[in-house]
């Protein structure tokens, strides 16, 4: 669609033109390119905007000439969904971007461009890149330019539909929620370079900090909210799964949350110089990095999820390279100009532990991008390994220990002393969490490690809930800050109940019975019920004792992924959730042989086989008994209009006075052949096929399900709306204090 | 020096010998059914199953059947699990598991197939 690739086109020339612009108006401070910055500015914005509206255009009109409405939308769509397509393929994630990227760079310009336009020059310089990106990978390329089998002007008369599994309420809200968090991190990253090419370390600090507030509130609730949604759509029981996709939305979020940190120390010591800078830098370029790994599929043998081939590698792999560069070669350049007074003196002071709190989180954002980028590194010296979800939970307790251990402690520690003030309070809490602790232990928190991390969460809890509490109504920035570390540390409470202590069972329910399971209760599979979307549900009755509820988990085979689908039924509660996810099913299969007589050269067929008898081969010298009869056959497989041949010789023989046969397989399928009689003159044979059934035999249809429970997961949805809450009230009066000073 | 550096510098050095241990604990490459037999660690092996081959014990929950590397080696697989619904769908069948005499026993029995989803990342 060339009026599309048109306004990308423009959009990227005025990007680069207005790059280039703040740069002459840096250096020449001629207000004439500053308002060339601006136009060019406003005339890439436009551009973006009449190509944003494009594409949703076309997604409304149906217009499957366009590869990638063909390729995510479909007639029967409903209205909210065709909305989610727009971010549902990679051209229009980048499109996302794009639309964020251009609102910030208006915040920017009415806030800062004017004194500091380097800003905006980096800031333009990615949005060129993801330009660029578009201008190889067009959201409007037809469908001819793509699938070179499709003649020109060709109109698909349905598209190939949004696939099933982001069919779902939250994959609408999902990625334009992470796409704000990873987009949001240039602006860091711009007011770091511009703090190291004008020589400034300072003042960048206050305009970064509610910017990194932002990022991390919207990455951590962009995360969050994809965590749930595995949870209680994909059906394989949890929540994360260490899977590089979420990994790369992860990374970003562990150093924005780094730097967040970093800049109140700086801010309050004058300290950190370096480390903030390097920060900023490291956020964003873990989000190009994270871009890279997900997209390139370079980690496509990697990952449950399939990524699409991509022909994005080199634009992409330039894309990192480029800006990870540029930002070293003005942190190295500027490096011993930094001036970063020591601080922190004693051990027991407020910057110590918020040190502590930062390495932690450092730690083990670097732990997940050695892991995930594990297949790159390890494919240099040899065959490329990734490492298991294991690794990473391992990993993850030390360091979870540690930072609990610096977040209990913090509050009750001042700024610049080395001194425990509240040497009350920490008593009374502690105790608290002890006594909290012991209960747990009595009530089945059994395991060393897991008693070791939620006391030390319960100790986060109490403290931060307490100063939090003080604090809320007075200074909302800070109450907000401790409240969300009393979320982090719910969080961590439900993370542990629920999955160290999740038990789980794979029952086989046969139709119509009832069938016991460990947990207790005894579970029915009654029918599929069919559903208008096609998204077809086992319905389940499951009776505990006088209690009893009805689940109705998905299980269906989508024509668009031609596979079978599955989705959970979760019966939250406070207490637990119980989680029934199917695994597969088993149609009855009657156990039949059916009995079929050939004459010698002639063929019969049972089913899609059909069996020729060629010859009787007797007397066979590798066979030590010689009275030994061979039936020559040769069976061919019928499927799908194509089919095979197998020549098999099943024996009959006589053995202690009696006739004995074997069954022989047919290769390629479940069926057997045995000889059930025969006739050597006068060239017959009857033989036995027996179908698939006989080997399981089975007279039910039978649904395989996975039943689990999972305690207190209640906790840590709790949790990370707490912390969400917290990360906002902060954020939401950080912004007030900006805006009055 | 003073002891809190000390401190810091062993927490640290002792955090990262512990993450490094784990990493190459926890490497589990791609390797071929030979390789797979001859080594004694958790390894994964990919490669298509072999239609026909499936034999699921219901009572037990033993699922086994029969798979080719990429080179085209036959071998046996034995899954203490249910067999999952794609696998006749799968364009490739991994499983992660070690040789225990003629078979493969698989922790996991991952199964991928055409398109589950996009990769919705970054």
């Amino acid at each position: 669609m060339i009026s599309g690739i048109l306004a990308i086109s423009i959009a990227f020339v005025a990007a680069t033109v207005s790059a280039a612009a703040y740069w002459l108006y840096y250096k020449e401070n001629d207000e004439r390119f500053y308002n060339l910055a601006n136009r060019s500015f406003a005339v890439m914005g436009v551009g973006v905007l009449f190509a944003s509206v494009l594409l949703y255009y076309n997604i409304f009109a149906h217009n499957f000439q366009l590869n990638y409405v063909y390729s995510y939308t479909s007639l029967k769509l409903s209205t909210y969904y065709l909305i989610s397509t727009f971010w549902a393929g990679q051209e229009g994630t980048f499109m996302l971007w794009l639309i964020y990227s251009t609102v910030f760079g208006i915040i920017l310009i009415r806030t800062l461009a004017k004194k500091q336009p380097l800003v905006m020059l980096f800031v333009m310089l990615v949005q060129s890149f993801i330009l660029l990106i578009l201008l190889k990978k067009s959201p409007f390329a037809m469908i001819w330019h793509v699938h070179a089998d499709a003649p020109v002007g060709f109109m698909p008369p349905d598209g190939r539909s949004l696939n099933p599994l982001l069919q779902n309420p939250w994959m609408i809200i999902h990625p334009p929620i992470m796409f704000i968090g990873y987009s949001s991190t240039v602006v860091a990253f711009a007011l770091s370079l511009n703090a190291m090419v004008t020589r400034n370390f300072v003042n960048w600090v206050k305009q970064a900090r509610p910017w990194v507030l932002f990022t991390t509130l919207m990455l951590g609730t962009g995360i969050i909210m994809g965590g749930y949604w595995s949870y209680v759509t994909l059906g394989w029981g949890g929540y994360w799964a260490w899977d590089p996709v979420e990994n790369a939305s992860f990374v970003p979020w562990l150093f924005s949350a780094v730097l967040l940190h970093g800049l109140i120390i700086q801010i309050r010591q004058k300290g950190l110089v370096k480390t903030n800078l390097f920060l900023a830098g490291l956020a964003f370029v873990s989000v190009l990095w994270g871009s890279f790994l997900t997209r390139s599929g370079v980690l496509a043998d990697f990952s449950v999820h399939s990524f699409a081939e991509s022909d994005l590698n080199l634009y992409l792999i330039a894309f990192v390279a480029f800006f990870a560069g540029l930002f070293l070669y003005y942190y190295f350049k500027t490096l011993k100009l930094m001036e970063s007074p020591r601080f922190a003196e004693g051990i027991f002071s407020r910057e110590t532990f918020v040190l502590m709190g930062m390495m932690s989180l450092l730690f083990t954002g670097i732990t997940v991008f050695i892991g995930t980028s594990s297949p790159i590194y390890t494919g240099l010296f040899g065959k490329p390994s990734n490492v298991s979800a294991g690794f990473y939970n391992t990993v993850s307790i030390p360091i979870t220990a540690f930072m609990l251990f610096a977040m209990a402690l913090a509050p009750l520690l001042a700024w610049k002393v080395s001194e425990l003030r509240n040497r009350k309070n920490m008593l009374i809490s502690a105790a608290i969490s002890l006594a909290i602790t012991v209960a747990a232990v009595f009530l089945g928190l059994t395991k060393p490690v897991s008693i070791l991390l939620v006391f030390l969460s319960l100790f986060v809890v109490i403290i931060n809930g307490y100063v939090a509490f003080k604090l809320l109504k007075k200074t909302p920035s800070k109450g907000g800050a401790y409240l969300s570390h009393v979320g982090i540390a719910l969080m961590v409470i439900g993370i542990i109940t629920s999955s160290m202590y999740s038990t789980s069972e794979k029952v086989t329910l046969p139709a119509g019975k009832f069938t016991p399971t460990n947990f207790g209760y005894n579970i029915e599979f009654t029918k599929f019920k069919g559903s208008p979307d096609g998204k077809d549900r086992a319905q389940l009755f499951v009776k505990d004792g006088n209690k009893s509820f009805e689940a109705d988990p998905q299980f269906y085979f989508s024509d668009y992924t031609q596979s079978y689908m599955v989705s959970p039924h979760v019966k939250m509660s406070l207490a637990k959730d119980i989680y029934i996810s199917p695994i597969s099913f088993m149609p009855a299969k009657a156990a039949n042989t059916q009995e079929v007589e050939i004459v010698k050269t002639q063929s019969q067929t049972v089913d899609n086989l059909n069996i020729r008898f060629n010859q009787f081969l007797v007397g066979d010298h590798t066979d030590q008994s010689p009275m030994t009869v061979k039936a020559d056959l040769t069976v061919s497989v019928k499927e799908n209009n194509y089919s095979k041949d197998f020549s098999i010789q099943p024996a009959m023989w006589m053995e202690n006075g009696t006739l004995q046969s074997e069954e022989v397989s047919v290769p390629e399928t479940d069926y057997k052949i045995r000889i059930e009689a025969l006739d050597a003159n006068q060239g017959m044979l009857k033989l036995a096929v027996l179908s698939p059934s006989k080997a399981t035999g089975q007279a039910d249809d039978i649904l395989a399900v996975e039943v689990s429970e999972k305690p207190l997961i209640s906790i840590l949805w709790f949790g990370t709306i707490v912390m969400i809450i917290g990360v906002f009230v902060t954020l939401v009066d950080r912004i007030k204090i900006a805006g009055k000073a | 020096m003073k002891p809190k550096y000390i401190v810091g510098i062993l927490i640290i050095a002792g955090f990262i010998v512990f993450a490094a241990i784990n990493l190459s604990k926890s490497l589990t490459p791609y390797v071929s059914v030979d390789e797979a037999r001859a080594s004694k660690s958790v390894v994964q092996v990919k490669g298509q199953r072999v239609a026909g081959s499936e034999e699921f014990d219901v009572e037990n929950k033993i699922f086994r059947f029969k798979m080719l590397d990429d080179k085209g080696k036959e071998f046996n697989v034995i899954y203490h699990g249910v067999k999952p619904a794609n696998l006749e769908q799968a364009t490739e069948v991994v499983v992660i598991g070690r040789f225990n005499q003629d078979q493969f026993e698989a922790e996991q029995l991952l199964v991928k197939c055409p398109s589950k989803y996009q990769a919705e990342g970054a």
